[in-house]
């Protein structure tokens, strides 16, 4: 009896978190799937989740347009190096 | 004689030898020795705090003092200010029933959000607290919304929720349980709905964590101890957890609510205030008149009236933490 | 311990190395080397207009090849993206403002002594007369002195789904019963997933496109009456009343209360929208940035009795100011070279022939262009019936309440009844004019057309 009852307790545990999960999830899988579309595909909207075509481009053109190039440097790879130096 | 005592750790202890045959003289040097270290102290912790409060000066204080001066004009940004006393204040009171919906639109909001995002983030934080296999896993799971910045996500959101081919209208459709689509941004109770919505799924992770926190605070052995009086679980929840979370639960909920009340961004992105304003809370109100984007607007900034509904607002804002923190004191007494 | 540290350091400096391999990423200011014949002077224009972009890339490379070769003039370009006009007012306040950019706030700037007036530059008055025509106040000129030479011109025209009228067998519509007719029939037809007309009102700025100005050829103003110099917005209860009878049939697009302009074409080019009231610059759009998957067409406003009809709407754009700075460094020949480029026929006329920009002086420019490529094009550039309008005096009032354009949002989503809103929408603002002109701020002869009933009249 108290193992059953011990069960129930735990399957509804998971059931609850089960669903947080698939709400948390799904808008960003969502996002996620849309950074590989094109901009009239993301914005027609509809039903489709998965990319008609995968647009991989449109992580290096962001990366370009934004240059992260220059702040990833900035934030990471800076600081660590002179950290380190300073350790020494 | 005996010379005065070298440390200070022997001042205490060498005074009181000290005083009682050396007098004053003694005593006095004591004293400076004790304040030259205190006054070493001092200056260190005024060095450390003045960065912070420079920042505090130039980005905080000085615009409040702005605000409040423009509060007094009437200006458009670039021409001369006039100066017009109290009448802006006259007009936000008397002729503007606009701005005081939007108070309440934004204050609706943040009691929407308090009630409904509190019960899930403790709830979620007491599950995931080592009850189960893989808490680890679920803790990141329920953090990841917070990631995404609000301009994503409430594009995103808007797309789901699309009154054309939203998903959420497809799979309400698909299960029956409506007939045709819902148009979300259509109505005003429906989008503040939305808003209400996206805004939990936003920070719920966040809170949770707050708690998490918070319950690895409470020393196992309260817990043991019920259990050894036979306590269920759900009755140690009532009596031990919810309790003696009360101190975060107190921080967490006024920072939600005056976090909620100043939400502009989210608003902005997904309705822009519509369906013919429904949605317009107060901050994106007071928004307008400052800043008019796009180059097809050409309506003039009104500058010291915005101001002026922005100490206000900040007024307001204050007197609801007020009530909160003495309603809450006197909680904390009862417990 | 020491062993990781190094590991460490070289990984970092792998990294940093490999980052910065790829360089500055930029995008170059359209600069060819001059050849200095004496000295060489480096003009900086800014501008917000990237639709254009290749083709004053063109013209200024030719300019760097001759005149610019011979005068030692170097123009560099730079466009910017959405935060255009907060940079150009962070530049300004700095004093490092460029030499010329274009501007929509013309008269703060003048009135802060900020830009020159163009008669004060050599061979400015000759460019004023040439364009006499379309000097308006608050639209380039300010205070009745003009401060940028008017360039081109945005119209207004129905886009519709080709292939979608063909197939169901409806002809295009001329009046407004036709347009509640055939939107009736798009979405009858569509099942849900198409719909007869598409109207956008997330955002403030489309008040104009979509109520205002495709009112006007119906009832002969826009929501400011340019014969009376004053606002009239009763005048647009018509209007309202069709789009309030096309939601009530439900041939609305879905959601249109919170609907992006960018989505509106977006779904139009998926052929889920069967006619929208578009304007010049969606033909780069439906090209470019949504390139519509079938034949679609452009026809005019329909209006709401075909035997009345006014010409439709255009609005000036793109205003070239000269920075006072000019005067101050001595480069006033050097920047007038430039300007002179930006408004010359050669260089409009390019922009013309690739349906970037509609030159505002028409057929003086389009004579000495090719054929548009795009065909929807020239029924954009046909000037013949469209009344270039004054400014409004909307910039010089100050409003309490509700502005028009929340307003407009009320009574299309239902919660303000038109006639009563438009009453009281008249009632405040023609105050707040009236206000403004007895304190000195308007001087309301500069938004009247003397020859207003002449000028709006359609040409057959």
């Amino acid at each position: 009896m108290v193992k059953a009852k011990q069960f129930l307790n735990k399957s509804l545990i998971y059931l609850i978190l089960l669903i947080f999960t698939v709400i948390a999830l799904f808008p960003v899988v969502y996002i996620i799937l849309a950074s590989f579309k094109t901009n009239q595909e993301i914005m027609a909207g509809g039903v489709h989740i998965f990319p008609k075509q995968w647009q991989f481009q449109n992580y290096i053109k962001a990366w370009k347009l934004a240059n992260f190039q220059k702040y990833t440097y900035n934030s990471a790879v800076s600081p660590t190096v002179k950290t380190i130096l300073k350790k020494k | 004689m005996a010379a005065p005592g070298s440390g200070t750790q022997d001042a205490g202890q060498g005074l009181r030898g000290r005083i009682l045959l050396e007098g004053t003289i003694h005593v006095k040097r004591k004293t400076t020795k004790y304040s030259s270290y205190t006054l070493n102290n001092s200056i260190q912790e005024i060095l450390m705090i003045l960065p912070m409060f420079i920042g505090f000066l130039l980005f905080t204080a000085y615009p409040i003092f702005w605000a409040l001066r423009w509060a007094f004009f009437e200006y458009d940004g670039f021409s001369t200010p006039i100066f017009i006393g109290v009448e802006n204040f006259i007009r936000a009171f008397s002729r503007d029933p606009t701005f005081w919906f939007t108070l309440y639109n934004a204050f609706l909001l943040a009691l929407a959000k308090l009630v409904t995002e509190m019960p899930i983030a403790i709830v979620l934080a007491v599950l995931v607290n080592n009850k189960v296999k893989g808490s680890s896993f679920f803790r990141i799971i329920f953090f990841l919304p917070t990631v995404f910045s609000i301009a994503v996500i409430g594009l995103i959101f808007s797309i789901l929720f699309s009154a054309y081919n939203g998903i959420i209208n497809e799979l309400l459709v698909y299960f029956g349980i409506v007939e045709k689509n819902i148009n979300w941004f259509g109505e005003r109770w429906l989008a503040m709905f939305v808003v209400l919505l996206v805004s939990v799924w936003s920070t719920f992770g966040m809170v949770m964590i707050y708690f998490l926190m918070g319950l690895q605070n409470i020393p196992r052995e309260l817990y043991e101890c019920a259990q050894l009086d036979g306590a269920s679980g759900i009755k140690q929840f009532f009596h031990i957890t919810l309790p003696m979370l009360s101190p975060v639960i107190q921080v967490v909920f006024m920072i939600s609510m005056i976090g909620t009340m100043k939400m502009t961004d989210l608003i902005l992105v997904m309705t822009n205030g519509q369906p013919g304003g429904g949605t317009e809370v107060v901050m994106t109100y007071i928004f307008k008149y400052f800043f008019q984007y796009g180059d097809a607007t050409v309506t003039p900034s009104q500058f010291g009236y915005a101001s002026s509904l922005a100490i206000i607002t900040a007024i307001f804002l204050s007197i609801i933490t007020f009530i909160f923190l003495k309603i809450s004191t006197r909680m904390k007494e009862m417990y | 311990m020491k062993g990781n540290r190094i590991f460490l350091m070289v990984v970092c400096s792998i990294l940093a190395l490999a980052l910065n391999a790829g360089g500055k990423q930029e995008p170059a200011p359209s600069t060819d080397k001059a050849v200095a014949s004496g000295k060489t002077e480096v003009i900086r224009i800014w501008s917000n207009d990237a639709h254009n972009r290749d083709e004053y890339t063109e013209t200024i490379k030719k300019f760097h090849e001759t005149i610019g070769k011979d005068k030692g003039i170097k123009i560099e370009y730079t466009v910017y993206g959405g935060d255009y006009y907060n940079s150009l007012d962070v530049a300004i306040a700095a004093g490092e403002e460029p030499h010329m950019f274009k501007s929509m706030k013309t008269g703060q700037y003048a009135q802060t002594g900020k830009i020159v007036p163009i008669s004060e530059l050599p061979g400015g008055n000759k460019l004023i007369e040439e364009t006499k025509k379309y000097h308006f106040e608050d639209i380039g000129m300010f205070g009745g002195v003009v401060y940028a030479i008017p360039i081109r011109v945005t119209t207004q025209n129905m886009i519709y789904n080709k292939e979608l009228f063909a197939r169901l067998g409806i002809e295009v519509p001329v009046s407004w019963n036709d347009l509640r007719e055939a939107a009736k029939k798009i979405t009858r037809a569509g099942g849900g997933k198409i719909f007869g007309f598409g109207i956008p009102m997330k955002y403030t700025n489309y008040k104009y496109y979509h109520v205002a100005w495709p009112a006007a050829p119906s009832v002969g103003t826009q929501f400011f009456n340019h014969k009376t110099g004053k606002f009239d917005f009763q005048s647009l209860e018509p209007f309202f009343n069709l789009m309030l009878q096309l939601k009530a049939d439900g041939s609305l697009f879905p959601g249109f209360e919170t609907l992006d302009y960018d989505t509106l074409r977006a779904q139009f080019a998926e052929g889920n929208i069967g006619m929208y009231f578009g304007a010049s610059f969606d033909v780069g759009v439906l090209y470019d940035q949504f390139p519509a998957k079938f034949d679609w067409g452009v026809a005019p406003i329909p209006v709401m009795d075909p035997n009345r009809r006014y010409k439709q709407i255009g609005t000036p754009g793109a205003f070239y100011v000269v920075s006072s700075r000019v005067k101050k460094e001595k480069l006033e020949e050097k920047v007038m070279e430039v300007y002179k480029l930006f408004v010359s026929i050669e260089h409009l006329a390019l922009t013309y022939e690739r349906g970037k920009d509609i030159p505002i002086r028409g057929e003086e420019v389009t004579k000495h262009a090719g054929e548009p490529k795009r065909k929807q094009w020239p029924m954009f550039t046909d000037l013949k019936n469209v009344y270039v309008r004054l400014a409004y005096p909307e910039s010089k009032i100050t409003v309490e309440g509700d502005n028009y354009t929340d307003m407009f949002s009320k009574i299309l989503t239902g919660m303000a009844d038109p006639k009563k809103a438009l009453a009281d929408l008249d009632k405040r603002y023609n105050t707040a004019l009236q206000k403004s002109i007895d304190g000195g701020k308007v001087n309301i002869k500069l938004y009247i057309d003397p020859n207003y009933d002449e000028n709006v009249k359609y040409i057959k």
